[in-house]
């Protein structure tokens, strides 16, 4: 509990530090963000306008005082670009990068590790081979150029899957809950628009999963291997146990450390990747939200972005900090 | 077994599920796929070509430009006149004219929308800036004083910025005392007289516009069965490509020239390609460094390869430009000579400068994004290296590029800046005065190379108040004549604009001024 504490306040330390320095680089690149606002053919007087309304004119230390007064409150302030709360605009982008991101790390795990341990269980026969030649493709095929095949062949051949968007505009969102189209289908017991949501979360959530999926497998197979040929394995299997039972309880456990280590990596990465698979897939997230509002120095948005991103890392890495414990009870934090 | 029947169930329903029971049926929607969301929906702070095509059909102005054309036709006025002196405007509105909320628009609620742009002071009010007061005179009758005349008023009342009338009921039903214009209501939603009213905007996915049963024109005499308008944000233009040959969406916005090429010829898609009104320029430093003297911005002028440029650089999706002003606008210069390259000349006129050999090196500097002005810029390098001179092309972003072109200091500017320009209205002063005017200089505006003539000012100061349009006229073409004397910059094309549709769109015209925009009232779609 006194682990739990000193790290969330590491955590709120950590933010803290990320807000002062994207606060400092926002204000110091070049570029006026209220003549951004103001509009190109605005006269001097209008943007002053637009300065003083947002707060720009006052000193650096000043704007960061007010801001981090106002963040404290949970107020992100106000977009320069669309002009309406930041949170409003992070509401709409950021729950779809999530359902997303959730959706691939979900796939990726889920599918990862149980091929990881085939591959492993079947080292160098047929099935190996081909899991791992699948792994080496998923590595080294660049995300984008994955999406647009994806979409070539189950959209534009086959016609099975959706090209782009988290619905079909005909069927429409469900009732807003929790943004989650999936969650707030089933919670309204919609079916059309759960399976609709669904059918277009496959295709991206696949693109996006496919390179972490062939990490977690190969990860899988290397820790599981050399677990496997440890003496209390041997001994497992000398006492008599089913291959099942010495496989799944033994071994596997004793392999997962570094399999959740590099899954929580992973994670991270999906939220580099996720900006590429939104662009091509039409996904209305956080990664366009963000490339827009940086090409129009929007330095509200900047901010919270970052903020967001930040706490969304550092409460990944607890996470798996934490997983560490339960799968490994060796492992006590104090 | 029993796992196969009861995934295969699944799938069926899923299946079936999906294409099921829709309210307004695909036949009667128009779907439109286009990379450009607008940040704000808000007529009376938008600036931005994202929003034409919903402001052009959800909102009416009082006049607006005939489709296909730069002319001015009534919209919801049906005559104006002005005081001679050009000093007051006065307009009749059509009477029956209500709003997607049901109520009226009358003379006030024209007054409320202008005085709404004038007092949020963003995006378009530089436009009415001329404007002292307007006001109703009676239900039907609203009236303009200016401070000064205004010449080109019918045309800035013709552009799609912060023209259009909202409903005044709707703005004071969600004002708020910090909001007093309800402009955090009003960026989300849209209430106008147009022939579409809006649904819902699903942000990074679409906008819904439904037809406006209520339309004051009334759809017994059109052709028109478009019941839904659904407008999809489709960022990646090969993806938009896709969804228009499967038939999912009916136009495409952004087809790029690979794929234009690729779909010449393919049955069921119609490809319309217009010169549009965007001006491509290379502007020039005329205040500090060596492009401070004419002769060698016109030795740099004849040294650029202008077939290559649009044969090779813009793949013929382009039209080179006459002068600093669009072709095609009333009052374009069209006497004036297309440059070409003339090597010779060039070295001629760099020997006249003092530089026969070239010997000093120049700054270009561009807009990221811009794939085009980069290999302008390359070819350009290519044709000054033969001189002795040395391009050095800079890619900056936006916020970047203007923090450069923006300093009051001359000597910080690039040599170089590759600028385009968009007119708001058919009139070329939207060009000149901006642009070549020398009360225009940073920070104030776009004479971002610090050009002066005084008899160009001169001229440009008469046209700001001349009322008489031939005599008006005459100066124009005459300041776009000094201007090209000058050579402040090198004008150098207009892109065209590509609109792919299915070929069951009936009734689509291109407008050189909305150019995002759809006449929707007289569309239809034969399926």
């Amino acid at each position: 509990m006194t682990y739990l504490l000193r790290r969330l306040g590491y955590i709120v330390l950590t933010l803290w530090g990320l807000t002062l320095i994207t606060f400092i680089l926002t204000r110091v690149v070049p570029g006026d963000p209220a003549r951004t606002a103001a509009g190109p053919q605005a006269r001097q007087e209008q943007i002053e306008q637009v300065r003083k309304m947002y707060g720009l004119d006052k000193p650096l230390w000043i704007q960061y005082g007010i801001y981090m007064r106002n963040l404290i409150r949970g107020d992100f302030g106000k977009s320069l670009w669309s002009k309406r709360p930041v949170i409003e605009d992070l509401k709409a982008y950021f729950i779809p990068t999530m359902e997303l991101g959730l959706a691939a790390g979900l796939m990726f795990f889920c599918l990862g590790v149980p091929l990881g341990i085939l591959s492993a269980v079947y080292r160098n026969r047929l099935l190996d081979h081909f899991l791992r030649f699948f792994s080496l493709v998923g590595v080294s095929f660049p995300v984008f150029i994955l999406g647009l095949v994806l979409q070539l062949v189950f959209y534009k051949l086959l016609g099975w899957f959706p090209a782009n968007g988290r619905i079909d505009p005909f069927i429409g969102p469900p009732r807003n809950i929790t943004g989650f189209y999936v969650l707030d289908s089933l919670l309204a017991g919609n079916w059309r628009s759960l399976l609709s949501s669904l059918h277009h979360l496959f295709l991206p959530a696949v693109t996006l999963a496919y390179g972490s999926l062939a990490v977690v497998s190969r990860m899988t197979r290397a820790s599981l291997l050399e677990v496997l040929s440890q003496d209390y394995v041997r001994t497992a299997r000398a006492k008599g146990l089913v291959e099942r039972a010495v496989l799944l309880k033994h071994a596997l456990r004793n392999a997962l450390i570094p399999i959740l280590t590099i899954t929580g990596l992973q994670i991270g990465s999906l939220l580099g990747g996720v900006v590429l698979v939104e662009i091509i897939f039409s996904w209305p997230g956080l990664g366009t939200y963000a490339y827009t509002a940086v090409t129009v120095l929007d330095v509200n948005a900047i901010m919270a972005i970052t903020i967001v991103t930040g706490i969304l890392y550092a409460g990944i890495n607890l996470i798996v900090d934490l997983l560490y414990t339960v799968v490994d009870p060796r492992i006590r934090y104090r | 077994m029993r796992r196969t029947i009861v995934l295969g169930g699944l799938v069926l329903m899923f299946v079936g599920l999906i294409g099921w029971g829709q309210e307004i049926p695909r036949e009667k929607t128009l779907i439109i796929a286009t990379g450009l969301q607008p940040s704000t929906l808000d007529i009376g702070v938008g600036y931005e070509a994202a929003a034409i095509n919903v402001n052009l059909v959800v909102y009416e102005r009082l006049v607006r430009y005939r489709p296909g054309t730069v002319e001015v036709e009534p919209e919801l006025a049906q005559s104006w006149w002005v005081s001679p002196d050009g000093m007051v405007w006065t307009f009749k509105l059509h009477p029956g004219i209500v709003f997607h909320d049901g109520t009226s628009c009358d003379a006030e609620a024209v007054a409320f929308s202008f005085q709404r742009v004038m007092a949020i002071n963003l995006g378009p009010a530089w436009m009415f800036e001329p404007i002292e007061k307007v006001e109703a005179v009676d239900d039907l009758t609203v009236q303009f004083t200016l401070k000064r005349p205004y010449p080109e008023f019918l045309q800035v009342l013709a552009n799609i910025f912060g023209t259009g009338i909202v409903s005044p009921t709707a703005v004071k039903a969600h004002a708020t005392a910090d909001d007093p214009w309800a402009q955090e209501w009003l960026s989300t939603n849209m209430v106008g007289t147009g022939p579409y009213k809006f649904v819902e905007w699903v942000k990074g996915q679409h906008i819904i516009l439904r037809r406006f049963e209520g339309y004051w024109r009334g759809w017994g005499a059109t052709k028109n069965n478009i019941e839904q308008v659904i407008i999809r944000y489709v960022m990646e233009p090969s993806v938009q490509r896709l969804l228009l040959e499967r038939g999912d969406i009916d136009i495409a916005m952004d087809i790029s020239a690979d794929d234009w090429e690729l779909l010449k010829g393919r049955p069921g898609i119609i490809l319309v390609e217009e010169p549009s009104m965007h001006a491509t320029y290379l502007r020039f430093n005329c205040a500090a460094g060596p492009t401070a003297d004419p002769r060698v911005r016109k030795a740099i002028r004849a040294a650029l390869d202008y077939k290559g440029m649009i044969e090779y650089v813009l793949r013929g999706h382009a039209v080179q430009m006459q002068g600093p002003a669009a072709i095609g606008l009333p009052c374009h210069n069209d006497q004036l000579p297309l440059p070409a390259q003339d090597l010779e000349l060039a070295r001629k006129l760099l020997a006249e400068a003092g530089y026969p050999n070239g010997g000093f090196t120049l700054e270009y500097v561009y807009e990221s994004g811009h794939e085009d002005r980069r290999r302008v810029g390359e070819l350009l390098q290519a044709s000054l290296s033969e001189l002795g001179i040395e391009l050095k092309i800079i890619e900056l972003p936006w916020p970047d590029l203007w923090e450069r072109v923006s300093a009051a200091d001359p000597e910080r500017t690039p040599a170089i800046v590759a600028n385009g320009w968009w007119p708001d209205y058919a009139d070329v002063i939207n060009f000149l005065y901006p642009m070549y005017h020398s009360s225009q200089w940073p920070p104030v505006a776009f004479n971002i190379g610090f050009y002066k003539n005084e008899k160009v000012d001169e001229l440009l100061d008469k046209c700001l108040v001349e009322v008489d349009p031939a005599i008006r006229c005459e100066l124009l073409k005459e300041v776009q004549a000094l201007i090209y004397e000058d050579c402040p910059d090198i004008d150098l094309y207009h892109l065209t604009s590509r609109i792919a549709l299915r070929d069951w769109v009936k009734g689509y015209v291109y407008s050189p001024i909305y150019t995002e925009g759809f006449f929707l009232y007289d569309m239809w779609l034969e399926k």
